[in-house]
């Protein structure tokens, strides 16, 4: 827990402070971005170590813009995990063949939530 | 010959002649001597002369004399006999008895007198006259004799010319034999088909030149000529003879033998006359053949074969025939029962079409129809007749109603294919939906739990900003959630037809009013201008104010969202009709297309599940809104234009009544530019009758329930036509029409009342353009619409895309047969040119074509304009794979295969997918 850079990418306000709060709390270095293009702005500028995306976004979708970052050389060792209220089944399946790293549902537990990013960094050193 | 001679000599002359005649006795031996000697003399005479014996001289010379000594008593009788005897010797060589017997008178008329005086005066000239006359006797014999046998040499030689030349002209083989049987003619034929010619032949054994064999035996035929010379009679030949060549050919032939008899009736040789059977046997066989496969069809019961005599009616009919119709021969045959009492009545035009087509070019196509059986059922047939001369026909009768069953269930399962299609879109919908639904209500909760466990646990101090700022997002997370939750029930109440209304006096101005302020502050941000306009003759209305205020809320949240700063909102009231009024929010905003706005009330579709997010909106605001309006006796709509803002209206009763549940407008289009009917019934069945009847006559159709949704609808487009009932729930039908005459688009649209009888005085003084009465007569309806000049064309047309020419031509005949009009090609490139100027109602495709196989003409055709909904019906001989199918169960309607499908399969298709599948 030293400062890794997280990029947090929701539509929901509401969402993307809660999240940047208990991240920051736990010491890592947050941004937020609302929508896909502001994601790709913030990933190009600030090189990110994991980027937390909320599947469903206005425009291209979060798996979408996943796809895309894999393909893409430049972005490939990018950490993505997947941020989503679906919970429906196959949706974790959905997630990783679009090359997540890893899934993670909605609601958070504010309380184990820095802990648990911080294990799954550790395990993709 | 004639007896009667006319005298020599007259009575005078006559009374001369004993006396010439003593003379001549009694120097008769002396003038015999002379008469000898001279005729040794001369050569011709000489030859003749040695002809004679000399004792046949002498015997002559006595009878000569006796015959003188008669003639001296005056007996001509014996003279006149052997004048007759000779005359007969001369007729045989051709010189009539007359000729001959003139002759010898004129000789003996006009020189014996002569001789007579003579000898009176001078014994040696008598003599040398007589000679002289004997002499001229027998030139004048021997010279008509070779003109005779000179003429009748000529004569020979010329019909032997002519017989030559008719033999040789023959086609037939001739051989004539002598008396022997050997070879004494033969005419060109003859010698081809024996390998002999003439003068190696002749004279040669027939049975040498005329080798015959019985052809399957092997053995060797009497040659006819023998039992012709045998027996007399004429001969012709057994079966299975065939004749050798000298070469060794043997050929099939057939002859005849008769005998060659002179004019006496002797026989006088044998003439035979042969041909070449070969071809003849050939065509036999073949004939044999063909019959022989006829019968064996006809006798196999694979097919009814029935003939039909034009006067006598059926005069024959095969085994397999009877099994289908049940009935035994003697029944049918005789004009007992025929083709007209076997046919059910529904058949007899097709019948009678066939019939005439039969007439006309001596074929009747294939076609089908039904049989009755005497145990009552019916068998289906497929039926192709054709002339067999003048009076009678035949025609091949074959049973189909394996064919129909199988067709049956092929039907049945493309439409079970669509209809789970249909299904399985609408629960992908429906998951997705549940999808977003699910992701919607956890992202509050999200918000809420998560800033309340902070809070709870000390992360953030109370005294702090921060602190106020997470309770208050919790509020605002927890409100919003609250929200959704509420209309998802809404919605589901709804549609479990379970909302209940509670009808109340509303001011408008004050309702509007109180929803204007909820959002006064949106607007105001965004610098929007809200104007509310409430007409004056609308100032209370009796209805359910939360959910007025709730559909108000709606359509003014979304107008404001939707429109950029600086915009104007305005919202409308005024009364519909006497029984109506309606609420109008407009505004400046981005606008919706035409494609757009038909899924904008719908519930699973959102515009763009995105633009829903962004506005942060529930998605399901005007699928609600739509709901809860027609469930009011309502109806909801919207007019718009990308870049020019949108109107969306709902349409009240203004006093409300508890109605059943109305059943939502439907949208049914026709081929494109097929025109438009708007169909204003209640009833559920009297409105599927008439839609029905209009979908099928290719009208394109919109329907409405109640007066509400049909001013709703007349709102949105111009109709060419417009159906009517009188009764409606919520309104009277003409006040009803009177509104919808008040607007822009309908207002001169011809109008067909369609109702109960009892009302139909109710429709007088109003202008309508006719008046039927229920229940309707689908003809009625379809001529009075073309009365009034909205015609249907049944067509567009139909393209066939297939380069089989049979199959198109099968095709194209299958669909003219039900009114479609069909335009065939036979290349792709060619169907997209064609469908480019003018888009097609339907597509029936081949799949393997040269140049462009049926799958890239496919994908090239959805591309253009208007086709992109045009059905397309494959037909095809390929075995489709998964993969084949996967490729063309998102663009097209149906797949039938060649040769398993027959044409009604198809048209049940067509019937099936025309007007488009979308019911909107």
């Amino acid at each position: 827990m030293s400062g890794e850079r997280i990029l947090v990418v929701d539509d929901n306000g509401a969402n993307l402070k809660l999240v940047a709060f208990v991240l920051g709390a736990a010491g890592f270095e947050v941004r937020t971005a609302k929508s896909a293009d502001e994601a790709r702005a913030a990933i190009a500028e600030w090189s990110p170590l994991l980027v937390l995306m909320d599947v469903q976004l206005p425009g291209t979708d979060g798996l979408t813009l996943t796809r895309e970052l894999k393909a893409d050389p430049r972005t490939r060792k990018l950490l993505i995990v997947a941020f989503t209220a679906y919970a429906m089944r196959g949706d974790e399946q959905k997630a990783l063949e679009a090359g997540c790293d890893g899934y993670l549902t909605k609601p958070i537990d504010t309380r184990t939530f820095g802990g648990r990013v911080a294990a799954f960094l550790a395990e993709h050193e | 010959m004639t007896t009667d001679l006319p005298a020599w000599f007259s009575a005078e002359e006559a009374a001369g002649l004993p006396d010439f005649w003593r003379v001549y006795e009694a120097h008769y031996e002396a003038l015999n001597e002379s008469a000898l000697r001279a005729m040794r003399a001369e050569p011709r005479l000489a030859a003749l002369l040695a002809t004679i014996a000399p004792d046949q001289l002498k015997a002559e010379q006595r009878a000569g004399r006796e015959r003188m000594r008669r003639l001296i008593k005056g007996d001509w009788s014996d003279y006149q006999n052997n004048l007759r005897v000779q005359g007969a010797v001369y007729a045989r060589m051709g010189i009539s008895f007359e000729t001959w017997y003139r002759l010898v008178r004129i000789a003996a008329r006009d020189i014996l007198p002569l001789l007579v005086s003579a000898h009176a005066n001078e014994p040696a000239r008598l003599t040398a006259a007589l000679l002289g006359m004997q002499a001229f006797f027998d030139w004048a014999m021997a010279m008509l004799g070779e003109v005779y046998l000179s003429t009748k040499e000529a004569a020979i030689r010329a019909s032997e010319q002519d017989l030559a030349t008719t033999l040789n002209s023959i086609g037939d083989g001739v051989i004539a034999t002598d008396l022997d049987g050997r070879v004494a003619r033969m005419n060109p034929v003859a010698e081809r088909l024996t390998g002999w010619e003439l003068t190696e032949a002749k004279g040669k054994p027939l049975e040498e030149v005329f080798h015959i064999v019985n052809a399957r035996t092997r053995s060797r035929v009497e040659s006819p000529a023998a039992r012709v010379l045998r027996e007399g009679i004429v001969v012709g030949l057994a079966n299975h003879t065939a004749l050798v060549a000298k070469d060794g050919t043997e050929r099939p032939i057939a002859d005849s033998g008769a005998p060659i008899r002179d004019e006496h009736g002797t026989m006088r040789g044998v003439v035979l006359v042969f041909r070449d059977q070969t071809e003849q046997y050939a065509a036999e066989a073949a004939l044999r053949r063909s019959e022989n496969r006829f019968r064996r069809l006809s006798e196999a019961g694979l097919l009814g074969v029935i003939e039909t005599d034009a006067s006598s009616g059926l005069v024959e009919a095969n085994d397999a025939f009877l099994a289908m119709v049940g009935h035994r021969r003697e029944d049918l045959i005789g004009g007992k029962l025929g083709g007209q009492e076997l046919t059910p009545p529904e058949w007899a035009s097709q019948d009678e079409a066939a019939r005439e087509e039969l007439a006309s070019s001596g074929v009747a196509h294939l076609y089908e129809k039904e049989y009755l059986r005497k145990d009552g059922g019916r068998v289906p047939v497929l039926l192709g007749a054709a002339m067999l001369d003048a009076q009678r026909s035949i025609a091949f009768v074959l049973d189909i109603s394996r064919q129909k069953q199988l067709e049956g269930f092929r039907i049945r399962s493309l439409q079970l294919e669509t209809e789970n299609r249909r299904i399985q879109e609408a629960n992908r919908l429906k998951s997705e939906f549940l999808a977003n639904m699910s992701h919607e209500l956890r992202t509050p909760l999200n918000a809420i739990i998560g800033f309340a466990e902070l809070l709870h646990d000390g992360q953030v101090q109370p005294e702090t900003p921060q602190f106020k700022e997470f309770l208050g997002d919790i509020l605002a997370s927890g409100r919003h959630l609250l929200q959704l939750i509420n209309d998802v029930l809404d919605l589901a109440k709804v549609e479990a037809g379970r909302v209940e209304f509670h009808p109340e006096a509303v001011e408008l101005r004050k309702l509007v009013g109180e929803v204007v302020a909820i959002l006064r502050t949106i607007a105001a941000s965004k610098r929007i201008r809200v104007a509310i306009d409430i007409s004056p003759e609308l100032p209370m209305v009796h209805v359910d104010a939360s959910r007025l205020k709730q559909v108000l809320y709606n359509y003014l949240s979304n107008a404001l969202k939707f429109t950029g700063e600086e915009g104007r909102v305005a919202v409308r009231a005024r009364p519909e009709g006497a029984s109506f009024f309606r609420v109008e929010v407009e505004d400046t905003g981005i606008g919706i297309s035409d494609a757009d706005a038909g899924k904008l009330f719908s519930e699973f579709q959102q515009l763009d599940a995105g633009a829903a997010k962004k506005h942060e909106g529930t998605g399901l605001g005007l699928a609600l809104t739509k709901r809860l309006a027609e469930a009011q006796g309502g109806a909801v709509g919207v007019t718009s234009a990308p870049g020019k803002g949108s109107t969306f209206f709902v349409m009240l009763p203004r006093s409300a009544t508890q109605a059943e549940p109305m059943p939502a407008p439907r949208r049914l289009p026709g081929a494109p530019g097929a025109p438009s009917i708007l169909v204003i019934e209640d009833n559920p069945r009297d409105q599927a009758v008439i839609v029905r009847a209009l979908t099928s006559a290719g009208y394109s159709v919109e329907t409405a329930s109640s007066g509400a949704q049909a001013i709703a609808r007349s709102e949105e487009r111009a109709f060419d036509a417009i159906t009517l009932d009188l009764l409606l729930p919520d309104a009277n039908g003409l006040e009803v029409l009177r509104s919808i005459r008040a607007g822009a688009l309908n207002h001169a649209v011809p109008v067909i009342v369609i109702t109960v009888v009892t009302e139909r005085g109710a429709a007088a003084g109003v202008a309508v353009h006719d008046v039927l009465a229920k229940p309707l007569e689908e003809s009625a309806m379809l001529k009075s619409l073309e009365r009034a000049g909205v015609r249907s064309e049944r067509s567009g047309h139909v393209l066939v895309v297939d380069d089989d020419h049979g199959s198109s031509k099968l095709m194209a005949a299958t669909l003219a047969r039900l009114g479609y009009r069909s335009v065939p090609v036979p290349r792709g490139a060619e169907g997209l040119r064609l469908s480019a100027e003018a888009p097609p109602m339907a597509v029936i495709l081949d799949l393997l074509m040269p140049e462009m196989d049926g799958f890239e003409f496919l994908e090239r055709f959805r591309q253009l304009p208007r086709c992109r909904s045009v059905p397309v019906i494959v037909w095809t001989v390929k075995d489709l794979t998964m993969e084949d199918h996967r490729r063309l169960r998102s663009t097209v309607q149906g797949v039938l295969q060649k040769g398993q499908d027959a044409g009604a399969a198809v048209l049940e298709a067509l019937r099936s997918f025309l007007p488009a599948v979308q019911e909107q």
